[in-house]
């Protein structure tokens, strides 16, 4: 499109030079003044419309390029405002739902870690008191069973001291008239202390069985507690773990956020930069028609060379008389300037 | 929400103005020459800003500010900014004398924009 109007441009300065050359030839070589009307008025009614036609041809076709490159400014700007948007609408979530993650992963894991290492402790407390008092009773069952072999022995005494007393009883009775009834006696004490002799073996040999078991018993009752201690050093090494993993995780979703964060505003940025380099298609569309005020002067110029004296119809687009392209003088590109 | 009119022929920097306006919380009306600006300040009575570009078909900005001037918005408090690939003195006089409260010269830093706007249409 725009290698087509600068040809065709080129086409219209090449036909108003053209138009210059003639009337140079037409004039007198040694005069600076027009050499006044060489053309008829109808010759040059018809070149003049010539010029004007081209330079409408032109308004036209710079006119359809100002809204081909409005249309696509529009467009592009229009996608450049959804990018934005699009961009700042997703900062808004991705901080939200970092942040969510953020608070209940670390709250999540820290409560369930807390309620974790509470539940254990009880647990743990309550373990080991019931230890301590296995280990109590056992000890107490030790003790008792001791107390039992030991006072065993002294009826073990006893019950030789019976047997003795016995004897000496029947040694007695044989000795005597009447040893009858001591006979009896020494008898029965004989039985007793037989008696006594074997009950009390049957309490030593119960206690003496009773003794491994008692042993076996807080030898299980210290590997319980030596278990327990370790298994609460191993969940101590685990909530070490998680927490450190739960801490790494909060930086990583941290890092993630700032990283985000920082290309989410590179792209914001530079969506508003181009955003505001689009701006360009306003003083382009201005510079591109005041094209036509060239052409126009040019036409101008050439009815003077020829010495048109007719009154020309097609004026250029009255906009462009305001300012006349003058470049800025007081004023920088931007800048705002308030009246005081 | 203040009011402001954006007054300028081209559609590209209607948006342009547009957007950057609106993402600053002004409700942003839209005029396509100096003409079509008269009509829309004498239908918006609670309009506070009006940002106008000078070089515009049937209406140039220029006249448009003389208009709004003899209608006597400008004196009851509606603040014009001129809008412009323009800059020269007599011009800026020109609009000064007619009531303009600034000059702003294309393109626009929508920054600057935004803080005149601010300053004018609070």
């Amino acid at each position: 499109m725009k290698t087509m109007l600068f040809g065709f441009i080129r086409s219209v300065l090449s036909r108003l030079f053209r138009v210059g050359r003639f009337s140079q030839v037409s004039r007198p070589a040694e005069s600076s003044q027009p050499a006044g009307p060489v053309l008829d008025a109808e010759t040059q009614e018809t070149l003049l419309a010539r010029l004007t036609s081209c330079r409408q041809e032109t308004l036209t076709r710079l006119q359809d390029a100002i809204k081909e490159t409005e249309a696509e400014t529009l467009l592009s700007g229009g996608s450049l405002r959804e990018i934005v948007q699009e961009a700042e609408q997703f900062v808004e979530e991705i901080k939200l739902h970092l942040g969510k993650l953020q608070a209940h992963g670390d709250s999540n894991v820290s409560e369930v870690l807390q309620h974790q290492g509470e539940t254990v402790d009880t647990f743990m407390t309550d373990i080991a008191g019931r230890i301590s008092e296995q280990e109590d009773i056992a000890d107490r069952i030790m003790q008792t069973a001791e107390s039992i072999a030991s006072e065993a022995d002294s009826v073990s005494h006893v019950s030789r001291q019976s047997k003795l007393l016995a004897l000496n009883t029947m040694v007695e009775a044989s000795r005597l008239s009447a040893g009858g009834a001591f006979s009896v006696i020494a008898e029965e004490m004989h039985k007793l202390s037989e008696s006594v002799t074997a009950t009390n073996g049957k309490i030593i040999q119960l206690a003496q069985g009773l003794l491994p078991i008692l042993q076996k018993s807080q030898e299980n009752v210290a590997t319980m507690r030596l278990h327990a201690e370790q298994f609460s050093e191993r969940l101590d090494g685990q909530h070490a773990q998680v927490a450190d993993v739960t801490q790494k995780l909060s930086v990583a979703l941290d890092e993630s956020l700032s990283s985000g964060d920082t290309h989410l505003a590179n792209i914001i940025s530079q969506s508003h930069s181009a955003l505001n380099h689009l701006q360009f298609q306003d003083p382009l569309a201005q510079r591109l028609l005041r094209i036509d005020k060239l052409l126009y002067d040019l036409e101008e110029a050439a009815a003077a060379d020829i010495g048109y004296q007719g009154q020309r119809k097609v004026a250029p687009i009255a906009h462009f008389e305001i300012g006349g392209g003058e470049d800025v003088t007081d004023i920088e590109s931007g800048e705002v300037m308030l009246f005081s | 929400m203040s009011k402001i009119l954006v007054v300028d022929d081209s559609a590209t920097v209607r948006q342009q103005v547009g957007q950057a306006l609106r993402q600053a919380n002004f409700d942003v009306i839209e005029a396509c020459d100096g003409q079509d600006g008269v009509t829309k300040i004498e239908q918006t009575p609670d309009l506070k800003m009006v940002i106008c570009d000078i070089n515009m078909p049937r209406m140039n900005g220029l006249e448009m500010v003389e208009a709004v001037k003899q209608s006597g918005r400008i004196d009851a408090g509606l603040s014009i900014v001129m809008l412009t690939t323009e800059g020269h003195p007599d011009l800026i006089k020109r609009a000064k004398q007619a009531g303009a409260k600034g000059w702003i010269v294309k393109p626009f830093k929508p920054e600057l924009l935004i803080a005149a706007a601010q300053k004018l249409a609070a």
